[in-house]
């Protein structure tokens, strides 16, 4: 029997055909890992104490209310209504490719939001979704409702790429299309022109959104596993070139090394979070350095 | 350069396929699709400019590494001399390659113009500096010889037959390794090969093959005098020269030690350097760098010849190695007992049996720091016969031969001579100079004027010097006709005294006298014309520095034309006239000098040479001492010998057999000598090796005559030569040196067959195929995981 830890492996994973059983796998999955619900500070706030048992963290203990008192509270959290979670994903054309991995990005993507759209919903929070390549595609209103979670699975079940990605107007165009403050998680591969695309995720940031970056990137455009002499072809471009790979292998890494960290600290400065994944990498992965940096913020 | 076969060069055509797989055969890349192309696209132009350079060094490679897998397969050789000149070619070759390398990424990697240009500048320099000096050693250099090992070979081979070979090393003589070296060298030579051992008999042409030349090395043996091995090569060189066969080698097996090299000069070198290329030569060292010896240097006699009762000294050199622990030496005389009966060949052993022999004296010879004394026996109160004495030196050395001197001395009785002169104080000078014992021994001479001449009773002398004889009476001069021929000896010195119309003293001339040819230009003096008349022995032992051409005549007597049977001894440098004749009177033998010896100065009469008045006047004395004792019968100088020589006796008939039996220690036979009749002279034939050899007839009795023969001291002398002596005789780059059978296999292939290149071009076939082996993975190198996909 395989154990349900196993379908955070995406190649498992993908063996599910329905993406809410994915999603729902995927969830459960990594939470069955985790000792204390992975939500504390993150969409929920302070409601209540109650006293301390054993068995409970310490950390949890209300150290200020232990000076008051002289005995151990914990404080108990409850869910935060209005925070509204917005999934962007990019459907570009390059998102639509894997060299040898079972999972495409875009599919990577896909059950990754729909993991986190899961979560949400679960919490009750409201969940958007968001698609875009060349300019803002079709879009789901953010709802709390339990048929949210279909409505938007559905949506993510029937998504295909075409053109080429400019993140930095479709995201000049979300902005604007955004009212309320929220928490926008953006599921691309940044293939695109670097400054005006990193100035429009700041500039949502700056509008008031928390801001989540999700780089996926395929394990190939990681690694660059090429042997000998080959012909590189970028698909939304119709570009060629070709090259000696074990030449062109060490510098391309180097290249994308340094893309990587530049975005990292631009991102870091402007205080969005940026998850850098390749789609060899479990689902857990992301989730719980992503899950974790958001708990150690608050 | 040359190849196994030229056709096997075809292999360079396969050059071509690296190339055309490259022009036309150029595999498409693979095609992927990669979106992250923007990351690539950065370092694409570096990428390129490389990927091609490397692809063309790549395809350089290729060819290259063909080209010298052809070249190898085709078994290239060069001439073992150009084998240095074609490493340093390989050299300059790999660095201008380098060097193009270097300048090539300067291109690519867009360097200063300076240093691109400057790069490419060395680089082309090298290459035409490599392919010039390839050029020029490929045609300037010696050509490949003849690449069959089965062709016959002209094979001159020269022994080195010197005394030194009879040193003793590892328990063989160093002969007896030259004859194994020789007979496996033989062996070696191809079946049709034609050879010539020159080993001293005289070789006309390469008339032997292998098989038989084995033979003619079992009968060489070192012999007693130096060889002249420089002439010998020359004669090898010449014959090899003039075979008709491709392959000609010259072997020359010698120990190397000085004395056989000495007459080296710079014309063998010369001719050797003429003939590089075409005549192999090739040097077998059998000698050894710490040779020792003990010898005993050449016997000095006082005296040549003796009379009965006489005392002889004879002197000698002991000669100690410098590395000896012994400070003294012991040097014994033997005398053989005197026995004309003896010795006789024993038939059934093939040994002689001599007459006895003793010990006369022994004496120990202290050495000094110099490693050599002198040592002196008196031989005293000699019997009448052949003396022969023995020196030994009483060690045992790896060289024996020169441990023993042998010393032979003729002792005649008193042989009374008649002095006529005018002057009396020339006839006292003559006969002082007859008679140098007088004091002491019974008068042998006398001293008469021409006015006694008719009264004196001639029968009772031997010899009769007539010392400027003026006009004499025909009494006197049949008188003096009868008593030569008789037997007599008759000495005439012609002076101013004589005249044209010699009138009955004709009679005794050996011709007509024409007139006195006068001469003042120093262009007049002696000339030897028969070298090896007894008369000149007293003189031999200055044969190396007799210069008569100190010694001029101005006026002398000239005969119209010498009489049948007459012959000039000696000649005039300017008119080939006589200077002293020899012509047989009867049984008797008469010598006839033109000009006076000696010469007194006088005041009334211009001097007719300076024969006796010269600061040197040995010469004139030892001819004159030559000539009386010549027509006495004494052998002067002639018993004791170099070895090596051949030697000429008087052999007057009335006191000497004309049949002998000639026996040596070494001959292991009797051989037969017949004495010229006519001439009266007995010629004995080269006395090879050192020791006694006997000449037995019989006349009224037995008669012995005794020869002893010595090697020379300078001829055993063991330095040897160093390289820079050998490469001086022979020319540096005209000889092989080798010491060994393998050092010979080695030079000889060498030298045959050139040196192969093979070996070398597959190290760089080797070294091509890594660095080939190392590009092109870095091209197509598909990992595991690439070709599973």
């Amino acid at each position: 029997m395989v154990a349900v830890e196993q379908y955070l492996k995406p190649e498992l994973a993908a063996q599910i055909k329905r993406l809410d059983l994915r999603a729902k796998m995927v969830v459960r999955g990594f939470l069955h890992g985790l000792h204390a619900s992975p939500f504390h500070g993150f969409s929920v706030e302070f409601s209540e104490h109650r006293r301390y048992s054993p068995g409970d963290d310490p950390k949890d203990i209300d150290w200020v209310a232990y000076a008051k008192t002289g005995k151990y509270y914990i404080k108990k959290f409850e869910s935060e209504t209005n925070l509204t979670g917005y999934l962007a994903l990019d459907l570009s054309e390059s998102m639509n490719y894997t060299y040898r991995q079972s999972l495409t990005k875009l599919d990577y993507s896909i059950c990754l939001a729909a993991a986190l759209c899961y979560l949400m919903i679960q919490q009750q929070d409201p969940v958007g979704l968001v698609t875009f390549s060349e300019t803002l595609k079709a879009s789901v209103p953010p709802k709390s409702r339990r048929s949210q979670l279909p409505t938007i699975l559905s949506q993510l079940t029937k998504l295909s790429t075409s053109g080429q990605a400019n993140i930095s107007a479709s995201l000049v165009q979300l902005t604007a299309m955004l009212r309320h403050r929220g928490l926008v998680m953006i599921f691309s591969d940044l293939l695109c022109d670097e400054e005006p695309m990193v100035k429009a995720i700041c500039n949502l940031r700056h509008a008031g959104h928390d801001v989540i970056v999700f780089h996926i990137l395929d394990e190939a455009e990681v690694s660059f596993p090429f042997d000998g002499m080959v012909e590189l072809r970028d698909p939304e471009t119709g570009r060629t070139q070709s090259v000696s790979a074990a030449d062109a292998g060490r510098d391309y890494r180097k290249t994308v090394d340094e893309f990587r960290a530049r975005l990292e600290r631009s991102f870091s400065e402007n205080r969005v979070d940026y998850v850098p994944v390749d789609t060899s990498q479990p689902y857990d992965k992301a989730l719980m350095e992503y899950l974790l940096s958001r708990r150690n913020r608050f | 350069m040359s190849f196994l076969h030229i056709s096997l060069l075809a292999g360079l055509v396969a050059v071509s396929v690296p190339v055309m797989l490259h022009l036309f055969g150029n595999r498409q890349p693979k095609q992927v699709v990669f979106p992250a192309l923007r990351f690539v696209v950065q370092t694409a132009r570096k990428q390129s400019s490389s990927w091609r350079l490397r692809h063309f060094l790549l395809l350089l490679l290729r060819c290259l590494l063909i080209a010298i897998m052809a070249l190898a397969i085709a078994r290239p050789r060069v001439h073992s001399a150009m084998l240095g000149s074609m490493i340093g070619v390989g050299i300059v070759l790999t660095i201008a390659a380098i060097a193009t390398l270097i300048a090539a990424a300067a291109w690519v990697g867009r360097r200063p113009l300076t240093v691109r240009w400057a790069a490419t500048l060395i680089a082309v320099l090298l290459w035409i500096g490599g392919g010039l000096w390839c050029a020029i050693s490929l045609t300037r250099g010696p050509a490949v010889p003849g690449g069959d090992q089965s062709a016959p070979v002209a094979a001159a081979i020269v022994i080195d037959t010197s005394p030194t070979m009879r040193y003793v090393s590892a328990g063989k003589q160093r002969i007896a390794n030259a004859r194994e070296l020789v007979k496996w060298l033989l062996g070696e030579l191809p079946p049709e090969s034609r050879v010539g051992i020159l080993a001293g008999a005289p070789v006309a042409a390469l008339s032997l093959d292998p098989a038989a030349a084995m033979t003619t090395v079992d009968l060489v043996d070192a012999s007693g005098s130096a060889t002249d091995l420089v002439g010998r090569i020359r004669a090898a060189v010449e014959l090899v020269s003039a075979s008709e066969l491709e392959r000609k080698e010259v072997y020359v097996v010698s120990d190397l030690t000085l004395p056989a090299w000495e007459q080296a000069n710079g014309g063998l070198a010369e001719a050797l350097k003429q003939v590089r290329g075409e005549v192999l030569v090739q040097v077998v060292d059998v000698g050894d760098q710490d040779a020792v010896n003990w010898g005993l240097g050449d016997p000095q006699l006082d005296a040549t010849a003796a009379i009965v009762g006489s005392d002889v000294t004879v002197t000698t050199t002991v000669t100690l190695p410098e590395a000896a622990d012994e400070d003294s030496a012991i040097v014994e005389l033997y005398q053989e007992a005197i026995d004309p009966t003896l010795p006789v060949l024993q038939s059934d052993k093939g040994t002689l049996r001599k007459a006895a022999e003793k010990v006369i004296d022994r004496q120990v010879v202290e050495l000094g720091a110099q490693r050599s004394a002198q040592v002196e026996f008196n031989l005293r109160n000699l019997a009448a016969g052949s003396n022969n004495f023995r020196i030994k030196l009483v060690h045992e050395d790896p060289l024996k031969i020169d441990n023993e001197r042998f010393v032979s001395i003729a002792v005649e009785p008193p042989q009374p001579t008649l002095v006529v002169a005018q002057e009396p104080r020339l006839g006292q000078l003559l006969t002082a100079l007859v008679n140098p014992f007088a004091a002491d021994q019974e008068q042998l001479a006398e001293e008469i004027s021409y006015a006694a001449l008719s009264d004196a009773r001639l029968e009772s002398y031997k010899v009769v010097c007539l010392y400027d004889p003026p006009q004499l009476s025909a009494g006197a001069v049949d008188k003096l006709y009868r008593h030569t021929a008789a037997g007599g000896g008759l000495l005439t010195i012609l002076g101013p005294s004589a005249k044209t119309a010699g009138g009955d003293l004709s009679r005794i001339l050996p011709g007509v006298l024409k007139n006195v040819g006068q001469r003042d230009d120093n262009r007049r003096f002696f000339q030897v014309a028969t070298p090896t008349h007894p008369v000149l022995a007293e003189l031999s032992q200055w044969s190396d520095s007799a210069d008569w051409s100190r010694l001029l005549v101005f006026s002398n007597w000239e005969f119209e034309s010498l009489n049948e049977g007459a012959f000039a001894i000696l000649t005039y440098s300017d008119s080939q006239q006589p200077a002293l004749t020899s012509h047989a009177i009867g049984r008797g033998l008469a010598l006839t000098l033109t000009t006076p010896i000696p010469e007194p100065e006088t005041r009334d009469r211009e001097l007719w040479n300076l024969l006796w008045v010269s600061e040197s006047p040995y010469l004139s004395f030892g001819l004159l001492v030559g000539a009386i004792n010549h027509l006495s019968g004494f052998e002067a100088g002639g018993s004791t010998q170099v070895a090596g020589r051949s030697v000429t006796l008087s052999n007057d008939l009335s006191r000497w057999p004309a049949k002998y039996s000639f026996y040596a220690s070494h001959f292991g036979e009797v051989r037969k000598l017949t004495a010229d009749e006519e001439v009266g002279e007995l010629t004995v034939p080269k006395l090879e090796q050192p020791g006694f050899y006997w000449l037995r007839g019989q006349l009224s009795g037995p008669v012995l005559r005794t020869l002893s023969a010595n090697v020379p001291a300078a001829a055993t002398q063991l330095d040897r030569l160093s390289e820079q002596d050998l490469d001086s005789a022979l020319g540096e780059d005209n000889y092989r040196l080798a010491t060994n059978r393998s050092e010979i296999t080695s030079s000889i292939g060498q030298a045959r067959f050139g040196r192969e290149l093979f070996p070398l071009f597959m190290l760089v076939v080797a070294a091509l195929f890594l660095a080939e082996q190392a590009m092109s993975n870095r091209f197509y190198n598909f990992s595991f995981a690439g070709n599973k996909r």
